[in-house]
């Protein structure tokens, strides 16, 4: 059996046993999986000040989080919804990177830019209650993608936000 | 014919007779099917009340588990300030459910300011079918829109997301 280049959609070489039943068996199950399957939950691992009073996330509430993502051929689309805490929240630049999962794809990314839109939600509680900050979504210079967000300008806010994300690029 | 469990693809049993043509065939108007025309729906826009829209395009799609919609509504009557922006009745609901789930992007042009005000698409919270549009601060805050929607006032969204 061999596999097409991007769905990977396997299908009879020449030497093999003439099966119709199989192989249409097997196009369809992969077809299913390649294009219609849920996607793959991931664990956004990394967290980073990026800049100026840097906010720093103390912490990422993953039982109340959210993260998958989905690829189609040469398509990636990326959810992401995640609860952190945070502390030093005057008003630097605060950002994550995609997880491992993506690496596979290190160098590719290199060529795009804001190719999603994202948010992080100010918890109430904070020194500013129930803000949202808008974000860019761009590639990092490695290939990898990194989602850029600002902490909404406070004074020593210790909150629990909400960071969402959403990503829709083609994969080069 | 026993079908995939996402797309609902025909492929033959084992046990089946052969027939390619037929068999095949099916198999490909099966996938012919999903990537075929939109499919029109109609949302509603609610603002506190019901605000009386006249649909311009709107319209989905599904693919397997993914769910691709697109909103784009004139708003005829206005609806109350100061009280978030909310399409209903998407023609499938998010899972899992989480909390502000985000679906797309999106904008909201109040005509008689000529201000268009863009965000990110969002699931209500404790909502699976309800989309809101979250602004920037000052503009909206908590999922509320200042100002109350008017006539020939435009709503046009984006989104993919992930259904059960």
């Amino acid at each position: 059996m061999r596999a097409s280049t991007y769905l990977g959609l396997v299908y009879p070489d020449l030497p093999d046993v003439a099966d119709g039943a199989a192989w249409e068996r097997a196009l369809a199950v992969g077809m299913d999986t390649s294009i219609g399957g849920p996607g793959t939950d991931f664990t956004p691992n990394l967290f980073q000040g990026i800049s100026g009073a840097t906010p720093t996330v103390t912490s990422v509430d993953y039982a109340n989080s959210y993260a998958r993502y989905k690829i189609v051929g040469k398509e990636l689309y990326v959810f992401v919804n995640l609860l952190i805490s945070v502390t030093n929240a005057t008003g630097g630049g605060c950002g994550f990177s995609t997880p491992v999962g993506m690496s596979q794809f290190s160098g590719n990314f290199n060529a795009m830019n804001n190719f999603g839109v994202g948010t992080i939600q100010r918890a109430a509680g904070g020194s500013t209650l129930a803000e949202v900050a808008p974000m860019n979504i761009t590639p990092n210079t490695g290939g990898t993608v990194n989602i850029f967000g600002v902490i909404e300008e406070g004074t020593g806010a210790v909150a629990t936000d909400r960071v969402l994300a959403w990503v829709m690029c083609e994969i080069r | 014919m026993p079908t995939t469990t996402n797309l609902g693809l025909h492929y033959p049993a084992s046990s089946d007779p052969p027939n390619g043509p037929l068999q095949l065939g099916q198999l490909a108007n099966d996938f012919d099917a999903f990537w075929g025309p939109w499919t029109p729906w109609t949302c509603t826009v609610t603002q506190s009340g019901s605000v009386t829209i006249t649909a311009q395009d709107c319209a989905y799609r599904l693919v397997g588990k993914q769910v691709h919609l697109r909103v784009f509504v004139l708003c005829s009557t206005g609806g109350t300030g100061a009280n978030k922006v909310v399409v209903g009745g998407v023609p499938a609901a998010v899972a899992p459910v989480a909390s502000g789930m985000i679906a797309g992007y999106g904008r909201i042009y109040d005509v008689s300011a000529v201000t268009p005000y863009r965000g990110t698409v969002e699931f209500d919270v404790g909502s699976t079918t309800n989309l809101v549009l979250e602004l920037a601060a000052g503009l909206a805050g908590a999922a509320t829109f200042t100002a109350a929607l008017n006539t020939n006032d435009l709503i046009s969204y984006v989104c993919r997301y992930p259904k059960s």
